[in-house]
This record gives structure tokens, C-alpha cells and sequence, in this order.
């Protein structure tokens, strides 16, 4: 506990915070105990990636983009392979819409299992790391460490390997399974759907500190599915566009100290994406198992309002993905081709998907040969970011009487809520808080 | 499984190619019952299926050791040592892979890591002469790490 003379005065230096993925620094500057700025620093150096896929055709850039990242890269994939057949007027069957469906399930469920399990919980039950936390709950950690190799398994089989994957083509795939091989997965998924219920209840059983906001919620929606990769972009405060037209409300600007873009709404105000907003605006679009689940653990409210229940959103999307891939297998009929053909044209390309972590937006101008001129990639952590710095502004007085070692592990554990990628961004967390007299 | 062998890299690397390579050579000489596990890198869920008597290899490319070198270590000796990092953010070093593994798993992974020293790991580069040379005798220790760990416990080696 300290007086407010020592609060005052205290300077808080946390070299590196662990359990995210990537590398920046976080630094927050202090006045008479109150947070004048927050600012979530990438250093790392910047990847280029737009400017590398310029001069490339389409499928070229597919497997470029998927780069970006080595937990989300089938989100990068399908924003790419949407907007190219949007832009070109590509027509997929529903066969190959449906297996790039189940490719996202396996890239939810492997992400979401990999920070609900192992960078987020060790949070909540007092550890400095999954691996200590897996010598004290073994079944726990091995029931995650289960979902996320189904996760992987899934991927591996559509997309040629787990990471990275090879397979997505505009018009299709570049081959689609026969009906026998994917029958190897239903029985681990008939698992997962039960493991997942699990780790909603077991979530549900953990305390979260009390911090509320209130903060815009944005995410893709659409009227029958739940958001994977179509609908249109809407917010909990009015936005209403098309999936292509994240442009028309939301802008990128370059802020100091930092190699990732920071994006705000066209009016300039911060918001959240990921699966608090999905499960917030599409809860009544999950599979019929994940909803109830979600109204049985009375959390809705919770995951819309405190950023910490965010670990319930990935477990209810867990259920969501886990069934919604039995379902998928279940009807699986081969596509009669694994791609269309299809022809350039000159045009601007433009999508939105459901990364892991939230929307996912890609744009690239295209010329009459399909050859990329300009590309823009905005990822969900690059838009999470200004509302990480809100929320650390907000939450740092509620600890106002905590000791150092218990601020700092209140504001890492609320960076790590978002679960953020700072390789897609861009890379390394350090946090330095500096009080100023 | 009774016998996993993990064989990791990322065959657009060079010399992080090097396991991936020998394992191809080794087609046709492992028994049927070894199960293959192909990663970028090992994550602690490629051990779960591993049964308490099994053994587990895992065959990588390695920094620090001159290249071409092939050096094999126990799995325990791997999870004691000191805390060697990791090439990449989004992944586990082996050795805290493999104490959350043997967390889960209840018991220590029986088996070898078996590395041959690397100096080419850029995206696109060529393997290096040390590696091409030596990838034979790198094949032949991933049988033998499999081998010695069965007689190690016991078992009849096929």
C-alpha cells in the first residue's frame, strides 16, 4: 500500500512485458497519480509488406500477405482473396465458400486456444507464465493445448501446413479435400465441441478485475451467419458500411514513437475489434450451442463492457468455431472444381474479414493485368491500439493504491486482453511508466 | 505413440531446411509405427499422444554450432539447461515446450534432440556446403537417437 506522497513520486519500469505476441513497448506518463498519455510504442522495424506485394498478381500476393503473421494467416489470406474476387467479379460454389469457412474455425479455434490457455490465463490464476501454470493444472493446460493442435490440424489439411498456408487461390483452392480425409477430424471435433463448452465454464468461474468503459464496438455483421468473411462493417454507435468501405469511415494516421499506423473513426474517435465486438453485435448469429452457452454464463453484458472478459468472447467463439466445423463436415460435398477461372481487371479491391483478433481490412488498386500498383493492409491490432491507450488511461486510477508490482501486472494483464499482434502491426512490449513531480 | 520423431524447420530458410531434407532421405528406413510431426517449431501439443513408455526425437537445425555439425542432446538435459530464447515471438523455446508438455504429459519425454549446426537461415538463401555434406550423418543420428532411446527403456530394438 502506498501514501499518495509516495504515489506521487514513484517511477514504475517494467522492462518487457511477456505473453503477447510481438515485441513493442508500452510507456505511460504519470502527473500527481493521474495518467496524462498512454502510448503503446512499436519499434520494431517496419515490414513493408504493402510495398512488397506491389508489382505482384493476385495469388502471388495471397501467400505474401499470409507472411504477416504465424497465428492469423488465413485471416491476411482471405481479406486478400475476397477483395480480389470482388474486384474481378469471381463467383466461388458454395462447396469452397463453405471450406474457407472451416479454415477460419481452425484458425479461431488455434488462436483463441493458444491466448485463452496460454498467455491470458496465467493471468487470472496468479502465474508468470503457462508453463508454471501447467505444472499446477495439467488437465487445463493439456485441454488447450488440444484445441490448438485440432486448430492446426485443420488448417495443416486445407491449406498444406499449419503455418503459412499454400492453398487459398482466387477462384477457389488451389486442391479441396476428398470427403474421407476430412472425415479424420470430425471425431477430434466432436471433442473439441465439448472441450470448448468446458472452457467456457471454466472461464466463467474466473475473477476479473472490475473496470468498465463504455466504447464503440466494431465488427462485420451479417443477417444470417455469424462474421467470418462477409457482412458489412457496423459499430455499436451508428457506422454502417459496405465490407469494401472501411475507408469511408475509419482513417489511418502515423502518430509519434511508433512504426504501426494508428486508425480511427472518420470523427477520430477510438474503438474496439475482435470478439467482444463480434459476440456483442452478432450473439444472436452464433451456433444455436455457442449462443446458449453464452446466455447460460451470463456474460454478455460483461464481454461488451469490461475489456478482461475478453477471454470469455474467445471461449464462446471457441464453441462457436468447434460446432460450426461439425456442422460444416457433417453436409461436405466435394467441390466439383477446386477453382474457378477467372480474368483480371482493372479496379480497386477491397475487404474485410474476421481476423482472430478482429477486422481485418485490405485494399489493393489493381491495373487491367492484375498486377498490384498500391495496397493497403490495416489488421486488427493497429486498430485496437488507440483504444489500448484509452483504456490504459482509464483503468491505471483504479489501481491508484496498488503496490508496483501489482500496477504493473494490472496494466500487462489488460494489454494482454486484447490479445494484441504486434507482428502484425509490426514487434516486443516494454513497459515504462514515468511519474512526473 | 511409442515412438514420435518432431522434425522442425521451415524449408524456405537454407540450412533451417536441413531436418525436413533428411527426413526425405530417410523414407523407406523408419519403422511404421514412428509417428512424424513436420512444425516450424516444436509446441508443447506435439507431444500429447506420446505414450508413457515412447520415445520422442526431435531433429532441427541449430545456431552456435559449426556448421555440419551434428550434436545430439537428452530431452532432460534440454528442459535443465539454461533458458535459450526463441528465433520468434509467436513460438515456445523447446525447452519450455517441453516442460509444459512433461506437465501434462505426467512423466519426461524419453528421447534425444538431435541438431546439426546451421549458418544459412535466410528467406530464399541456399544450404550451406557444411549442412549439404553432412545431411547423411545428420539422418543416420535421428535413427540412432531412436534407437539408443528404445534400448535405453528397455525395448527390443527393430
Amino acid at each position: 500500500m502506498h501514501s499518495s506522497d509516495e504515489y506521487a513520486e514513484r517511477d514504475i519500469d517494467i522492462s518487457m512485458l511477456t505473453r503477447v505476441e510481438g515485441e513493442g513497448s508500452l510507456r505511460l506518463r504519470m502527473r500527481d497519480g493521474v495518467v496524462e498519455s498512454a502510448r503503446l510504442s512499436i519499434f520494431e522495424a517496419p515490414r513493408y509488406f504493402e510495398k512488397l506485394v506491389e508489382g505482384r498478381k493476385p495469388d502471388e500476393v495471397i501467400d505474401i500477405v499470409a507472411r504477416i503473421c504465424g497465428i492469423c494467416p488465413v485471416a491476411y489470406q482471405m481479406s486478400a482473396v475476397h477483395a480480389f474476387e470482388d474486384c474481378f467479379g469471381v463467383e466461388v460454389e458454395d462447396g469452397v465458400r463453405a471450406l474457407r469457412r472451416l479454415m477460419y474455425c481452425g484458425e479461431w479455434i488455434e488462436s483463441h486456444a493458444l491466448h485463452v490457455y496460454l498467455l491470458h490465463a496465467p493471468d487470472f490464476l496468479g502465474y508468470a507464465s503457462a508453463v508454471e501454470m501447467a505444472e499446477d493444472h495439467a488437465d487445463i493446460v493439456g485441454r488447450g493445448l488440444q484445441l490448438k493442435r485440432l486448430g492446426n490440424d485443420i488448417l495443416a489439411l486445407l491449406g498444406g501446413r499449419a503455418i503459412h498456408p499454400v492453398s487459398v487461390r482466387v477462384g477457389g483452392f488451389s486442391r479441396v479435400p476428398r470427403r474421407g480425409e476430412l472425415d479424420a477430424l470430425r471425431h477430434m471435433l466432436d471433442h473439441a465441441v465439448e472441450w470448448s463448452a468446458e472452457t467456457l465454464d471454466w472461464v466463467s468461474t474466473l475473477d476479473a478485475p472490475a473496470f468498465e468503459r463504455d466504447v464503440e464496438l466494431v465488427s462485420l455483421v451479417h443477417p444470417h451467419e455469424y462474421p467470418m468473411n462477409h457482412g458489412r462493417i457496423v459499430s455499436t454507435r451508428g457506422i454502417d458500411v459496405a465490407t469494401g468501405a472501411w475507408r469511408d469511415a475509419f482513417e489511418e494516421s502515423q502518430v509519434p514513437d511508433t512504426n504501426a499506423l494508428h486508425a480511427r473513426t472518420r470523427s477520430g474517435t477510438t474503438y474496439l475489434v475482435g470478439p467482444a465486438a463480434r459476440v456483442t453485435q452478432c450473439a444472436d448469429r452464433l451456433h444455436p450451442r455457442a449462443g446458449a452457452a453464452l446466455r447460460q454464463s451470463g456474460l454478455g453484458g460483461a464481454i461488451a463492457a469490461n475489456p478482461y472478459w475478453s477471454i470469455a468472447a474467445r471461449a464462446v467463439e471457441l464453441l462457436h468455431a468447434s460446432s460450426e466445423a461439425v456442422d460444416i463436415l457433417d453436409a461436405y460435398t466435394r467441390p466439383d472444381v477446386a477453382s474457378v477461372a477467372w480474368e483480371p481487371r482493372a479496379g480497386v479491391a477491397a475487404w474485410s474479414t474476421e481476423a482472430p483478433r478482429g477486422l481485418l481490412f485490405h485494399r489493393y488498386e489493381v491495373d487491367a493485368s492484375g498486377f498490384v500498383r498500391a495496397a493497403q493492409i490495416v489488421p486488427p491490432t493497429s486498430q485496437n491500439q488507440g483504444r489500448i491507450e484509452d483504456d490504459l488511461v482509464a483503468f491505471t486510477p483504479t489501481m491508484r493504491d496498488a503496490s508496483d508490482a501489482e500496477l504493473t501486472h494490472g496494466l500487462e494483464q489488460l494489454v494482454r486482453s486484447y490479445d494484441p499482434c504486434i507482428s502484425c502491426a509490426t514487434h516486443f512490449l516494454d513497459v515504462e511508466i514515468e511519474e512526473v513531480p | 505413440m511409442r515412438r514420435l520423431l518432431v522434425v522442425c524447420g521451415e524449408s524456405m530458410r537454407g540450412d533451417d531446411a536441413a531436418a525436413f531434407v533428411a527426413l526425405d532421405a530417410l523414407e523407406g528406413s523408419l519403422t511404421e509405427d514412428v509417428v512424424v510431426r513436420r512444425t516450424r517449431a516444436p509446441s508443447p501439443e506435439d507431444f500429447l499422444n506420446l505414450d508413457a513408455d515412447g520415445v520422442c526425437v526431435v531433429a532441427d537445425a541449430v545456431r552456435g554450432v559449426r556448421a555440419g555439425r551434428v550434436v545430439t542432446v537428452s530431452l532432460a538435459a534440454v528442459v535443465d539447461g539454461v533458458e535459450e530464447g526463441s528465433m520468434s515471438t509467436h513460438t515456445l523455446p523447446l525447452r519450455d515446450s517441453l516442460r509444459i508438455a512433461r506437465s501434462v504429459l505426467g512423466f519426461m519425454p524419453a528421447g534425444s534432440f538431435v541438431g546439426i549446426g546451421g549458418e544459412e537461415f535466410g528467406l530464399g538463401s541456399d544450404m550451406s556446403s557444411g549442412v549439404t555434406e553432412n545431411l547423411t550423418a545428420f539422418a543416420t543420428a535421428i535413427v540412432a537417437a531412436i534407437e539408443v532411446a528404445l534400448a535405453a527403456r528397455g525395448r527390443e530394438v527393430p
